[in-house]
Order: structure tokens, then C-alpha cells, then sequence
């Protein structure tokens, strides 16, 4: 137990209350300043996801395609003891092609609300550690959040499937 | 574990607990308002305002604290009381109101801030500071009954009473509690308030909490092993099988030869039974599986069913707030609140009824002097009724007020454009009510804060929708309106249909499948622009669900001299589906798919099936209510202007163009279809060019003149057909041309189709 516990209570909730808003906001390793993150390729691109959220990979075939859902929608996946929607990044981030074809790995991700889906990636990389320092943050609402070394995309989970699946640009 | 984990962990159970102590506070209150409760609910409110102040403390929640305090100090104080005074009733539910919304709106563990925490702490104590209320004597209640009904504090209050209790106000939720004052027309009793001799003074039901997160993981796992259970099924089948052959191999072997190979076969004879009385136990191990599972998800689905009171018991402080925010009086039963309902479907409904409710207030009861006249009682009376029907369960809404007005809905209809007036003149009455749910749709003259702006309906029935559920309105004038919601008990384990579109599967809840067809093409045809299916006589909608889930694999194969289809009822019109091929029934699991799953309104949700794979289950809700031209909201058809001096030609035109779905006003000649177009909300215009006053050629030269009607596509319909006509006709402006011959081979419709926006619905 920590000296927290013997602060004024006042004192103790703001304490939590900003290492709670402080671990919401970013993955950050407080101690080497670097974000954690987990890395992969759709259609020839690089992109990553923070590592926090990246739950299982699971292998593509394993996907079943579902009738009557958007294009974006490639299916749901059966991970554990759940079922879940796995969605086209190449559709939502406007890279050309897209289907199931070139898919061989499907990220389980969770996202902030606890719920889970999928994304099929061409390939993973694998983890990475990134200095913060490396990485600029990208304004106007696209899925792609920060930039990182080598045109690394790091992609804003919240908003995946969330905003109508509309192919967006990233530049 | 660190304190921040402990918090995440406690802070889900602490905010359903203090949610609870809420409501049942809120509950004693309201009752409080109609009677003097016992002493063991006093006894039960001042515990709950206690246990809430330090199971709040310890959570670091000042404001609830403080609150709770303040709630806990005006019970007491009011204890006295044989009704609660109107202000100390509004500071407390205030307070609670306050409270819930923080622990709603919270994101973060132990952190709720109230909103307005301070106003709701000094109406606490000024309701705290303000004077005991005389109770009314049962003579002055009998003699001015909208003077002060019992349980408000007098109308002349003392200066600081809290503003939000309006003098002399007679509004009350709850009927007037003094039975032997009320006048002889209120001999209704109050709204169901628990016996105190009787009632249960328990706040649940002994029930545990769980999360519902964890419901989940442990209906998944049970999915799981019956998974697993199937599988070792077809195990130990493939057992039994293996050692038959073992068996038959044996034998074969020794029928054909000498010595040696007897030790060896006797060995395999121990083998094969061996193999055999596995595979049998094995057998009985899957059937217990499957038993054992059976009862687990059975016991399982009663842990999802709470009692329906948690949708219905909200529906009292909303009638109140209403009823008094319009000075109406009005009572509020509630019937069937036993009845247990999936945990999903409870929580969907809750908002819908609020509506429904207030809608009954606001407009489908009248003011008092209207019922009065009508020979009424004072009060308006509202019921809420949960019927079970089998694996369904109906709720209606039903008040005893002015009813519908069919007419009124026509004209709304007819002045919104969804309809043309002769088409309005037309509709059956079930159809006129059932326009009520088209959004923005709203007969009321005035907007008010409760209801008005037309919002409420459409929302109800989407919601109802998405819960694989219907809703119907029946009304009979001056009598009254009864609104009936059809839901399933359970969303969970459902019995339906496997079928196959092409190469893709899915599945249909049962419930709305009244048969499986095969419709012989000669059946099938067209009636306009839709497709029809005539069933024993009778002719139906058609639609290939190919086309409802926007499939784009080939087009449906021949597949002999009829087609598979299923007839989808939900109530009301039903329509027939073609499919491929219907695989079979089977019970599935739906399972939602979470927020993303919204993209998908097609799907109830997904199943898992035997094979591992996993299909859509489809709301038939949706498919119906995609192809019922008139459930969906209609797009605004457009209005049109024909104009020609002969009463055959314009006939013809108009004919036409109206069996395409356009409204058309006709004009006999320029001058008077000017006058049309002038008046506004003209979407295009038909003319002949010779005409008396105001000919072809001048109105579209005036048209195209007038920059408020510029853009308004206009087409000359004529016989003279000579290329320097056309070119005179399209030089002074018009947008088409069409020879009165053509028009019958539809280059007239094409013409219109391709000048008119299209619009969506």
C-alpha cells in the first residue's frame, strides 16, 4: 500500500483522479518516455495500435463472413468466449483493394468502453517501443492519430466502426 | 492490488447499490405524496438516506454526502407528517434526481460530480426551515377541491416556498389521497401503492448483483461446452464406428486362414469391444453434457429476466412531473409489473413508455373543462398493462382521453406531403394511425416542454424495432387512445430458420415466420412498380432477400418452376421473402455484436452455430419495415402541375403520371397552372402547347422568367412535332419535349425521372 492511502481524502481523490486522467489519455512508459505499440501492414502500408489494446491475434481464417452488414464489415470472429465484428482497415482507411484475401491475421482489440472487435491486417510486425518525441500528432478527425518514424500510422481505436465506416483519406 | 484497482473493482457494485437506494427513497416518497406511510417505511427511508451517506463516504463522494445528510435531516423532521409538503417532496426527489443523473454521467471510478449540487442542497433546507404544513381537514378538502388537495403544502405557502410549487396548482400525479373528500366522480383509488400491513419492506429481492459483463463471459462459456458437448457426440460416434470395423475387419480375417493369427485376432476382439464400450460411455457422457447444459442456460436465461416494474415504476414520476407541469390531474395504473422480461429489453422499453406516457398526458387527455363537459372524470386516467402471450409479452398504453383524430392526422399528412390528399382520402384507418410514427410527424398545434415537437413517436417504434418487437395504435373518438407494444420475453435463445442466399447464410427468428413457401412464378408479378406474390388468393407483398441485404452476387438462379420464400408476419401486413434454400431450424444463441454492431441494423445480432461458424441473425422487424411502403417513412412523392385545355389528354398524362407515384394537380390551361405554381411546393410541370389564354410556350417563358420558379423543371407535352417547334420550345426555356405520341411508350415518365431530384426517404 502506498502513502496515497494516508493522504486527506480530498487530497487522495485528486491525486487519483489525475493518474487516472494521466493512464486514460496515452500509453506513455513514464519512466523512458516511449509509447508501446503494437505494429502491422494493410495493403502495404504500416500501421500500429497501441499495445494496451491489442488483446489477441488470432488467425483469419477463422473468420466468418456475415450477410447484410456494411462493406467495412468483413465478419465476426469467435475469440474466447466472445463473438465479435471484424472490420476492413484497407475500406475505413481508403487503401485500395480490399475482402479478406490478402488478410492472413486478425487483431482482437479493446477498446476503452471494454467492448471488443477485430481489424484483419495483411501482417503483424509485432511490438514497438516509440520515443514520444518521435511521433506528431495529427489534427482534423482522420483515423490516424500520430505519425511515427518510417510513416508509421498510429490509428485512434475509439473511432474505429464507430463513425459509419466512411473510407477516409490518410495522407 | 493497488488502491486505483480496488476503486475500479468496488465502484461498479457501490454505484448499482446507491442507484437502488435511490429509486427506493423516490419510491417511499411518491407514496408519501398520496399517504402517510408506516413506520417501518420511515423507518426504511431514513436507514437508506443514512446507509447511503457513508457508503458515499467512503467513496470520497462529498456532494453525496452532504446530500444524503440534508435528505436524511428532512425526513426526519417531516416524520410528522401525514403527507409529505410539496416543497420537501421536490427537494428530495430533486436531490435523488441529481444524484442518479451524476452516477450516470460518471466515467471515471469514484468520480460523480452532482450537477447544481448547490441549489439542490438549499432547497433541502429550506424545505427544512419552512413551517409545518396543517394537514387539510377532510371539510375544506370536500369544499375546494383545486384549493389545496391533500399533500401539497397550502397555496397561500409561506414566501419561501421553494418556486417550483405553484400556487393553488390542483396537478397531481397521484390522485387525491383523501378518499372521503374526494368528489363523488374520483372514487378511483390512488395509484398502486403497497399495503403497509403486507408489503414487503425489502428493498430487492434477495437477489445478488452481478455484473452484466460477467453474465456474458459465463453464458459464453456455456456456449462453449455445448459446443464441446456436440463435439464429443460425433467423437464418440465416430468411436462406435471405428470399433464396428475393427469388429467386421476381424472376423473377416478369421474366416480367411490358419494358425498364429488367433492370439492375435483374440487381441483384436479385446480391442474392438474396448473401442465399442468407450464410444458408449462416452455417448452417455455427451447426453448428460447436453442435459446439463440445457438447465444451465435455462437457469442462466432466469438470471437475465428481472421483473418488469423496473420499466413501469419511472412511469409514476414521469405521469406526476407531466401532470403537473400541465395542471392536469391525472391517475396512473400500472398492471402485470410482475411479469420478468430479458434484463435488455426492460432497460430498451423503459424510455419508450416514458414517452408514450407523456404523450398521453399532454395530448391525449383533455383539459379538465373538456372532460368535465364530456361527462369525464376530473381526473384522467392512464393504464399501463403487461399481458403475457405465450413467448411474447404485450404492454399497452391506453388513456381515456380525447382519442386520434383521423382527420387531423390526414391533413397533417396531406399539408407535410407525405401523402396526396386523394391518397390520404384513401387510407384505411389502421394505416392514418400508423403515419403518427413517421418522424417530425406531429398533429399538435403548440410545442410544448413535455411533447409537441413530433419527436417522440418515430423514436418509440425505432426502439420497439430494434427489439424485434411491433407497435399498434387503436383509438376511438372521446373515448380514448390505446397504444399496444408486442416484444419477446427474451432476446436471448431464439428458434428460427437457416437459409441461404447464394453462398451466404442467415438466420430468422421463427417467431415471425408463419410458413415456408414455394410460390410458382406464375404467381409472382408486378403491380406497379412492386413486386407481388399471390398466396392462397391473396395477393402479397414480394421482395428477394438478396435485394433486402443489398447481396451483390449473381442474380437469384432459376430454380425450377417455383420459389422458395417464407411469409414474415410481425402483426400487420405480412410479405413473402424469396430465398435460395431454407437449411432447417435451429435454436440459436444471439448475441450482439456490441456498438458496432448499430452499422448493421439488418441484424438482430449474430449465432453461433454447430460448425463453428458464425451467422447473422436478422431482425424481421427491419425486413418488414424496409418494404411496407407505408410503415418506412415515405419519401415526399412530387407534386406536379399538368396543364392542357383537353380534359382527355390531361387525364391520360395525369394517369400516368400518377401510377408512378407522383401527386398531380391539374390546370386547364397556362393561366391556371401559373396560378398553381405560384402558390409554392411545385416540383415540376407538365404542359400541352396549345391552349387558350396563357398557351405551351408563354408559361414556360414565364416560368423560367421568375427566378423563384426558374428551377423548376418544365416539360412540353404536344402533338406538333416538327424540329423547329422543338427547337422553339427548348430555346424559350423548356427543360424536355415530348411528342404526344411517345408518351404512352414512357418517354414522358423517363423525361420527369431524369428531371426530378431523386429523393430519399
Amino acid at each position: 500500500m502506498s502513502d496515497r492511502d494516508h493522504l486527506p481524502p480530498e487530497e487522495r481523490r485528486r491525486v487519483l483522479a489525475e493518474r487516472r486522467k494521466a493512464l486514460a489519455e496515452t500509453p506513455v512508459d513514464q519512466a523512458r518516455e516511449t509509447w508501446a505499440v503494437v505494429a502491422f501492414r494493410v495493403a502495404g502500408h504500416r500501421h500500429a495500435i497501441p499495445a494496451a489494446h491489442a488483446r489477441q491475434f488470432l488467425e483469419a481464417h477463422r473468420l466468418s463472413p456475415l450477410t447484410g452488414t456494411p462493406s467495412w464489415m468483413l465478419g465476426a470472429i469467435q475469440a474466447r468466449a466472445r463473438v465479435v465484428p471484424v472490420l476492413d482497415l484497407r475500406l475505413l482507411l481508403g487503401h485500395t483493394g480490399s475482402g479478406i484475401a490478402d488478410a492472413t491475421c486478425v487483431i482482437l482489440i479493446e477498446d476503452d468502453e471494454g467492448e471488443g472487435f477485430g481489424i484483419a491486417v495483411d501482417s503483424v510486425e509485432g511490438h514497438l517501443e516509440i520515443p514520444r518525441d518521435a511521433l506528431t500528432e495529427v489534427h482534423g478527425g482522420g483515423l490516424v492519430r500520430w505519425w511515427g518514424p518510417d510513416r508509421l500510422g498510429v490509428l485512434e481505436i475509439d473511432r474505429l466502426g464507430l463513425d459509419g465506416g466512411t473510407a477516409e483519406r490518410s495522407t | 492490488m493497488t488502491t486505483d484497482e480496488v476503486l475500479r473493482q468496488v465502484w461498479p457494485v457501490f454505484s448499482a447499490e446507491a442507484r437502488e437506494i435511490l429509486q427506493s427513497i423516490g419510491r417511499r416518497v411518491l407514496d408519501w405524496e398520496a399517504s402517510e406511510p408506516s413506520a417501518e417505511a420511515h423507518e426504511a427511508m431514513q436507514r437508506d438516506a443514512h446507509s447511503l451517506k457513508g457508503m458515499s463516504g467512503s467513496m470520497g463522494l462529498e456532494g453525496f454526502v452532504h446530500l444524503a445528510h440534508a435528505i436524511e435531516d428532512l425526513l426526519v423532521v417531516r416524520r410528522s407528517e401525514t403527507c409529505i409538503p410539496r416543497p420537501s417532496a421536490e427537494a428530495i426527489l430533486g436531490a435523488l434526481d441529481a444524484m442518479e443523473t451524476a452516477l450516470a454521467a460518471s466515467t471515471t471510478p469514484g468520480v460523480a460530480p452532482v450537477e447544481g449540487q448547490a441549489e439542490k442542497l438549499a432547497a433541502l433546507r429550506t424545505a427544512h426551515e419552512a413551517p409545518a404544513t396543517e394537514v387539510p381537514s377532510p371539510a375544506a378538502e370536500a369544499s375546494a377541491p383545486p384549493a389545496a388537495p391533500a399533500g401539497t403544502a397550502a397555496p397561500a405557502a409561506p414566501p419561501e416556498s421553494a418556486p417550483s410549487a405553484p400556487a393553488a396548482a390542483p396537478a397531481h400525479a397521484a390522485a387525491p389521497a383523501a378518499p372521503a373528500a374526494a368528489p363523488p366522480t374520483q372514487a378511483e383509488p390512488a395509484p398502486r401503492r403497497p399495503d403497509p400491513a403486507t408489503a414487503p419492506e425489502t428493498r430487492g429481492e434477495g437477489s445478488i448483483r452481478v455484473p452484466a459483463h460477467t453474465i456474458d463471459q459465463i453464458a459464453g462459456y456455456i456456449e462453449a461446452l455445448a459446443l464441446g458437448a456436440d463435439a464429443a457426440d460425433r467423437r464418440a460416434g465416430a468411436l462406435l464406428s471405428a470399433g464396428e470395423e475393427l469388429q467386421a475387419t476381424v472376423m473377416a480375417a478369421r474366416a480367411a486362414g490358419p494358425a498364429g493369427r488367433d492370439e492375435l485376432l483374440d487381441r483384436l476382439t479385446e480391442l474392438a469391444r474396448g473401442v465399442a464400450r468407450h464410444g458408449a460411455e462416452s455417448r452417455r457422457d455427451a447426453l448428460r453434457h447436453k442435459l446439463e447444459t440445457a438447465a444451465a442456460r435455462e437457469d442462466l436465461r432466469q438470471l437475465r429476466m428481472i421483473p418488469i416494474s423496473a420499466a413501469l415504476e419511472p412511469l409514476r414520476r414521469a405521469v406526476r412531473d407531466a401532470a403537473n407541469a400541465l395542471g392536469k390531474e391525472v391517475v396512473l395504473r400500472l398492471h402485470g409489473e410482475d411479469l420478468r422480461l430479458d434484463r435488455r429489453i426492460v432497460d430498451a422499453v423503459k424510455d419508450p413508455l416514458v414517452h408514450l406516457v407523456r404523450n398521453a398526458v399532454d395530448h391525449g387527455l383533455e383539459p379538465a373543462e373538456a372532460r368535465r363537459a364530456a361527462g369525464k372524470p376530473q381526473a384522467g386516467h392512464i393504464e399501463v398493462r403487461v399481458v403475457p402471450r405465450g413467448h411474447r409479452v404485450a404492454i399497452q398504453v391506453a388513456d381515456d382521453g380525447a382519442g386520434l383524430s383521423v382527420e387531423r392526422i390526414r391533413r397533417r399528412a396531406v399539408e407535410r406531403r407525405l401523402l396526396g390528399a386523394e391518397e390520404a382520402a384513401r387510407l384505411a384507418e389502421a394505416e392514418v394511425f400508423r403515419l403518427a410514427f413517421t418522424p417530425g410527424f406531429s398533429t399538435a398545434e403548440r410545442v410544448t416542454a413535455i411533447s409537441g415537437r413530433g419527436v417522440g413517436l418515430d423514436v418509440v417504434q425505432s426502439a420497439v424495432t430494434r427489439l424485434q418487437g411491433s407497435i399498434e395504435v387503436t383509438s376511438t373518438p372521446g373515448k380514448g387512445t390505446t397504444f399496444e407494444l408486442d416484444l419477446p420475453l427474451a432476446l436471448s435463445v431464439t428458434l428460427g430458420l437457416l437459409v441461404r442466399v447464394d453462398t451466404e447464410r442467415a438466420a430468422i427468428p421463427a417467431v415471425a415466420v408463419e410458413r415456408v413457401l414455394r410460390v410458382p412464378h406464375g404467381q409472382m408479378g408486378h403491380v406497379v412498380d412492386r413486386r407481388v406474390a399471390t398466396v392462397n388468393g391473396r395477393q402479397l407483398p414480394f421482395v428477394e432477400l438478396a435485394d433486402v441485404l443489398q447481396h451483390t452476387g449473381p442474380a437469384a438462379p432459376d430454380d425450377g418452376p417455383a420459389r422458395t420464400a417464407l411469409l414474415l408476419r410481425l402483426g400487420g401486413t405480412p410479405l413473402v421473402v424469396g430465398v435460395d434454400e431454407v437449411l432447417g431450424e435451429r435454436e440459436f444463441l444471439v448475441r450482439g455484436l456490441g456498438r458496432r454492431g448499430a452499422a448493421a441494423p439488418l441484424l438482430a445480432g449474430v449465432a453461433l452455430l454447430d460448425d463453428g461458424t458464425i451467422v447473422s441473425v436478422l431482425n424481421p422487424a427491419m425486413i418488414l419495415g424496409r418494404t411496407e411502403p407505408r410503415a418506412a417513412p415515405r419519401a415526399a412523392s412530387a407534386r406536379i402541375v399538368v396543364a392542357d385545355d383537353s380534359l382527355t389528354s390531361r387525364t391520360a398524362v395525369k394517369t400516368i403520371l400518377e401510377l408512378a407515384g407522383y401527386t398531380v394537380v391539374s390546370a386547364v390551361d397556362g393561366e391556371d397552372a401559373w396560378r398553381h405554381i405560384a402558390r409554392g411546393g411545385v416540383d415540376a410541370v407538365v404542359t400541352d402547347w396549345q391552349m387558350p389564354r396563357l398557351d405551351g410556350l408563354g408559361l414556360v417563358r414565364r416560368l423560367k422568367a421568375d427566378p423563384a420558379h426558374r428551377a423548376t423543371p418544365i416539360v412540353l407535352v404536344t402533338s406538333l412535332d416538327a424540329p423547329e417547334d422543338r427547337r422553339a420550345g427548348l430555346e424559350a426555356g423548356a427543360d424536355g419535349y415530348v411528342v404526344k405520341k411517345d408518351v404512352q411508350s414512357g418517354a414522358l415518365l423517363d423525361l420527369v425521372r431524369a428531371l426530378l431530384p431523386v429523393r430519399h426517404g
